[in-house]
């Protein structure tokens, strides 16, 4: 099943590539290639690739279905796709709240949020870590390396 | 003399010391924590080389690969989990050995066996990097466009995985390497109107999401139920009688892992074994292996550390990676404009001659360095994984946002990570990938332009003999690659229960 998932997103990724490579606009300084010569190539050459990923899919999962009607419904990477989204989503949370709170507490809360996402109960002690963490990544990378972190209310 | 005298007024002259025992401490660092493998600690510290120089970069990048290739041991022979995937030949006897109460004298077994490793693959490093470098003075744009092809295809034809598979990561790779303006006339692509597209996707970013944060999000749920490390272990290195005896199984280990580091694709875990079956038949007590050998640590831990040497000579010479590794060290030279190559010891030789200093040092200095931060390793080993999740999530992000002080750079990265994560439980490799985004602009541009010197005519990629010999080989390591799939789907079908 999942051969014939991937099949299927990449059969819709190369569609949509061909598509843009429509949208490419021409310039005086082109060659004979183009700007989308190359990306046509890929965009078909990925939906050829993905059409035999596809076939092949379908081909094992009817042959598989035959012999053991139970077997490779896909549940459990199904089942695990929401705590990869979810972590994702806790990612996306410091991009929005990095710089509104600053590196400091922007970090500690990415700390104290993964560890309890983890499964970690929220304690105190996950706050202290978590405080540590914020405190720490701020004096390496801010005040010794001089990288440049969000800057927000705070630090 | 002239490289000798440069590598002592680089010693002296730059932070070039310090620099490789930074590198060196974050790799053993990196390698002994489970789940962060030798590319993933490489791409972890790489955002943080953009400001450096590029010498300063290239060597704490090797010194970390180095430093890795060792760390991996410890949690291996420790906790029975290796911490890198080329450590995973070292549990068999390493965690034998801890077993019988010598957990010491097998992590100085691995120390020791992987600094012979290191040497034998700098000295192979420097002695064959610079006259392969030699033979790409020759190159026209056309040969680029072919070892671009041939680095593609050896991948696509070496890499795990079904072919199909890697052929979808690698064109998927080349679309990424599409974004922004054109190699030749400027003009701007797939970048739907957001300014930070218009210069491209860095291969960095990418990288660092599939190896690093897809890592995370495979491990995200999992209760992480490591065994924990009870009694306190002290490092003993082997005396002279050990040495001896671990001195064959060293030199097949650093005979094997040059071969493999030569060939891209082969990379630590499969020289790792291959070194320990063969130390096993050239033993005189095949016996005891699988039961504690110590030639059994030596010759896998020699290997993966001759690779990380041996690995850069592809790299530094045609600017093919062979590993996953090797990628990150290459994306290491891109971020500093350093193209592989001759030109790159011609124009660059302070960072060929820095890097080959810098490794010694890493080298000699693991010793000393292994034994004083093993505490530190075992510490952190015995740490809760939500709590090592959260910091090596933060370093990720901290790290990919000094780029270009943006958060844009961050959510890419984590939609990378993302792609990364659906790439893994679907079967796809990264490699291809990862090449795809780095050799891309490099095939397209070199394509074009032999088109732009021809008129547009193709027999311009005939006339050169290099490009012929190049495609040739390119099209001999796809029909090895089709028949590979052919002959493995076969093997499946024939084991499966029906059949």
């Amino acid at each position: 099943m999942r051969d014939v998932a991937a099949g299927g997103v990449l059969l819709l990724v190369a569609a949509l590539y061909h598509f843009e490579t429509l949208r490419i606009s021409q310039s005086s300084l082109s060659d004979e290639v183009g700007p989308e010569g190359l990306p046509r190539l890929l965009a078909i050459g990925l939906a050829v690739v993905a059409g035999l990923i596809l076939v092949r899919g379908i081909a094992a999962a009817v042959r598989l279905r035959r012999t053991e009607p139970a077997a490779d419904s896909g549940g459990d990477y199904v089942a695990s796709l929401p705590r990869a989204l979810g972590f994702v989503a806790i990612g996306v949370g410091y991009i929005l709240v990095a710089p509104v709170v600053g590196y400091v507490i922007g970090a500690a809360l990415l700390v104290a949020v993964v560890a309890v996402y983890e499964g970690v109960a929220p304690t105190w002690r996950v706050a202290a870590v978590a405080a540590g963490a914020g405190c720490l990544f701020w004096a390496i990378f801010v005040k010794l390396l001089g990288t440049e972190q969000p800057a927000g209310w705070f630090f | 003399m002239d490289d000798l005298s440069r590598a002592l007024t680089l010693l002296v002259t730059t932070p070039l010391i310090p620099i490789s025992l930074l590198g060196l401490v974050w790799g053993i660092i990196g390698g002994a924590l489970p789940g962060i493998s030798a590319s993933i600690t490489l791409a972890l510290i790489l955002p943080f080389t953009y400001t450096m120089d590029p010498t300063n970069a290239i060597v704490l990048l090797a010194a970390t690969y180095i430093g890795a290739e060792y760390g991996g041991s410890i949690p291996a022979i420790l906790i029975k989990t290796p911490g890198t995937n080329s450590a995973a030949a070292t549990v068999i006897d390493g965690y034998e050995m801890n077993k019988q109460g010598k957990a010491g004298e097998a992590l100085g077994i691995s120390l020791w066996s992987g600094v012979i490793g290191s040497l034998f693959g700098l000295l192979m490093l420097v002695l064959l990097t610079e006259p392969l470098a030699e033979v790409a003075l020759l190159f026209k744009p056309t040969s680029y466009f072919a070892v671009g092809i041939l680095g593609l295809s050896i991948i696509a034809s070496l890499a795990s995985g079904s072919l199909l598979k890697v052929l979808a990561a690698a064109i998927v790779g080349l679309m990424v390497a599409t974004i922004g303006s054109d190699p030749i006339a400027g003009v701007s692509r797939f970048a739907f109107g957001v300014p930070e597209l218009l210069s491209g996707v860095k291969p960095i970013m990418i990288m660092v999401g599939l190896f690093a944060v897809s890592e995370l999000l495979q491990q995200s749920g999992d209760p992480g139920v490591l065994e924990k490390l009870k009694q306190t272990v002290r490092l003993v290195l082997p005396d002279f009688a050990m040495m001896r005896r671990l001195f064959k199984p060293q030199m097949i280990g650093s005979a094997v892992g040059t071969v493999e580091g030569l060939l891209p694709g082969g990379g630590g875990s499969i020289a790792a074994f291959l070194s320990y079956s063969e130390s096993r038949r050239w033993s005189k007590k095949p016996e005891e292996f699988g039961k504690g050998s110590p030639e059994g640590i030596a010759a896998p831990e020699a290997a993966n550390n001759t690779v990380a040497s041996t690995s850069l000579i592809p790299l530094l010479s045609f600017g093919i990676p062979g590993s996953n590794s090797a990628a990150v060290l290459l994306g290491g030279l891109l971020i500093h404009g350093l193209m592989p190559g001759p030109r790159l010891f011609e124009q660059n030789a302070d960072v060929v001659i820095g890097l080959y200093t810098g490794s010694l040092v890493a080298t000699l200095s693991q010793i000393l360095v292994g034994v004083l931060i093993l505490p530190l390793c075992i510490w952190l080993v015995n740490r809760p994984r939500p709590y090592l999740a959260g910091f090596v999530f933060l370093l990720v992000i901290s790290g990919i946002y000094t780029i270009n002080s943006t958060m844009f750079d961050v959510g890419v990265v984590l939609f990378a990570g993302f792609v990364g994560y659906l790439m893994r439980i679907c079967g796809f490799p990264f490699l291809p990938a990862v090449l795809g985004v780095v050799l891309g602009p490099l095939v397209e541009s070199n394509y074009r332009r032999s088109l732009m010197l021809s008129g547009g005519e193709h027999d311009i990629f005939l006339e050169d003999p290099i490009a012929v010999g190049l495609l040739i080989a390119s099209a001999l390591f796809i029909v090895f690659g089709v028949w590979r799939d052919w002959r493995d789907s076969r093997k499946a079908a024939a084991a499966s229960p029906t059949s």
